[in-house]
């Protein structure tokens, strides 16, 4: 047989249609010394984990020498048995448009770390991941001024509370993971290993130093919050896992960006346009209310838009930030959606919605009482019956 | 004497343009180091299919950098970048101790094009952090840079990630450019 008869025999081998890592519907790329194919944007990533781990090469663009296409034996569902004998659930796995930096730490665990086989020192690092509790140094992005500052940054009991070093007793600022509505998630592709997390109105960004750091962060941040929600930390068919969502829901919902605009979204290098717009079309309504300031005098105009649990509020509606950002959490926590007119003493009859949060109240006044229901039925259901992630 | 010694200063600080074709085998490092040059950012990259070309400034060296992708059957198509061209940048993985024999035949094979011979090289020895990388002076010996007769040459280690060497490499690049022109 021929070199390039036995490629073609491998590749159409059971399990070699799909990439070996994100499982998309290319596998015109190889690793010889792993013996698996792969897609374009993982064989990028291979290329950087240097050939003593993995040697690409192309189906088409590159000659095959006959021992290296017999290397090809082993095959992705071979090869998967050994490096991904034991993935946790909780650990994000890359897909066709996930972003770089999941496929890339991934990729690093998978074959670097060799995290996810059955050794037993992966195990016993796969367990100290599943503890969700961390410790280590972050970048963390100014409230005010954006700049990158070193943290001290510490996860434990459900809580991520940052210092400004080390040996810091107090913290100086502390983030119950739980509370955090958002789930950690992935910004523009443009800042490298930085993940976010919205809570209290407010956008933490975290920057790690390298795809391990990024992974050991997110994963232990995910079991972190599976664990607050009374995962065990060891069961894989426990129903919490099913609400802390796989990496294919990361792309449909819980982006915090959610609530800027589809062509913000395209603008940040976030997403393509196509898919921002598909993000942004279910559980999701804006418009322009009148909101009374925090003496529940003065009605200002604002553009609202609610995405999921996250309400928020833009002095105009192409403004970038956002003036206030109401994560909507559960009734046992608190909120609270009805129509009241008593609220404000310039209330429209039947327009005026009440939303009770535990910090404060929100007077909201819609054009019209249609609107208003509207409004509250959306808020409403938010409350009631939307997960929490 | 005043526009003497202006022009002695032009010549001397005055910005220089060369065009610079870079190439080496796949996965070498070549779109890696191109971005870290241009941006001073490591990007992920996916294998060049085709090519990529930045202007890289540097110390008043204005270089015009055609990055030209790797992989075995694709490097016939590096010659369709020769022309014009006043420095090769060769970049090679200093890691891959196999595949130092294919690199020494790709660069033979491609300074033997008369578009190239009067062209300085520089021949980044990459992925110096990386297990096993081998020494400059051993890969100069292993690509036979010694054989390159009247051609001026230099090898540099590199670590692009780091950007360590990159802008070393580009000082003897610039050096050897302005004592030519």
């Amino acid at each position: 047989m021929t070199t390039r008869q036995t490629l073609h025999e491998y590749k159409h081998a059971p399990g070699n249609q799909t990439c070996a890592d994100c499982g998309v519907a290319d596998t015109s790329w190889a690793s010889t010394t792993l013996g698996i194919f792969i897609c374009v944007d993982c064989s990028g990533i291979h290329r950087s984990l240097g050939v003593q781990i993995s040697k690409v090469k192309s189906l088409k663009l590159d000659q095959w020498a006959s021992d290296e296409a017999k290397q090809m034996a082993v095959g992705n569902l071979q090869s998967n048995e050994k490096y991904e004998a034991c993935v946790p659930r909780i650990v994000l796995r890359p897909s066709g448009s996930c972003p770089t930096h999941i496929r890339n730490s991934y990729i690093r665990a998978k074959y670097s770390e060799l995290l996810f086989t059955d050794r037993r020192e992966a195990a016993e690092a796969r367990a100290q991941l599943l503890s969700g509790s961390l410790e280590g140094l972050l970048l963390k992005q100014g409230k005010s001024n954006g700049k990158w500052l070193p943290r001290h940054v510490v996860l434990a009991d459900g809580t991520l509370k940052y210092h400004a070093s080390e040996g810091d007793a107090e913290e100086k600022g502390s983030i119950p993971i739980l509370q955090a509505l958002c789930t950690v998630v992935v910004p523009g592709c443009d800042q490298e290993f930085v993940f976010n997390i919205l809570y209290d109105n407010r956008m933490y960004y975290f920057k790690a130093s390298s795809a391990m750091d990024y992974f050991r962060w997110i994963t232990s941040i995910r079991a972190a919050r599976a664990r607050a929600m009374g995962w065990d930390g060891e069961r894989e068919d426990h129903p919490m896992l099913d609400k802390v969502c796989p990496i294919s829901e990361i792309a449909q919902g819980s982006y915090p960006l959610l609530w800027r605009s589809a062509s913000h979204l395209a603008n940040l290098r976030c997403l393509h346009t196509d898919q921002a717009l598909q993000l942004l079309d279910s559980k999701r309504r804006e418009g322009v209310l009148s909101k009374a300031g925090p003496n529940m005098r003065g009605m200002k105009a604002r553009y609202f838009i609610l995405h999921e649990r996250t309400l928020a509020y833009f002095g105009r509606q192409q403004d970038a930030e956002a003036k206030g950002v109401i994560v909507l959490g559960p009734p046992s926590r608190g909120f609270k959606v009805c129509r009241d007119n008593s609220i404000v003493s310039s209330a429209v009859d039947g327009c005026c919605i009440r939303l009770t949060t535990p910090d404060r109240d929100y007077a909201i006044q819609a054009e019209t009482e249609e609107e208003a229901k509207a409004w509250e039925n959306a808020i409403s259901t938010a409350i009631n019956t939307l997960p929490v992630y | 004497m005043g526009l003497v010694a202006s022009n002695l200063f032009n010549w001397l600080k005055g910005d220089m343009h060369a065009r610079v074709v870079m190439v080496g085998l796949d996965a070498a490092g070549k779109t890696t180091i191109l971005y870290k040059l241009k941006l001073g950012e490591v990007i992920t990259t996916i294998p060049t299919i085709g090519f990529n070309v930045e202007e890289v400034q540097y110390k008043g060296l204005s270089m015009n950098v055609w990055d030209v992708g790797g992989q075995s059957k694709i490097r016939p198509l590096w010659r369709h970048y020769y022309n014009n061209v006043d420095a090769v940048i060769y970049v090679v993985d200093s890691a891959d101790a196999e595949r130092v024999e294919e690199a020494r035949e790709e660069l033979h094979d491609m300074l033997k094009d008369p578009a190239l011979r009067n062209t300085c090289l520089l021949v980044y020895a990459n992925k110096q952090d990386a297990a096993g990388a081998q020494a400059t002076a051993a890969l100069a010996e292993r690509l036979q840079l010694h054989g390159l007769g009247s051609r001026q040459w230099y090898i540099q280690p590199t670590c692009a990630l780091k950007a360590d060497g990159l802008y070393e490499g580009l000082d003897w690049l610039s050096r050897t450019l302005r004592t030519r022109k």
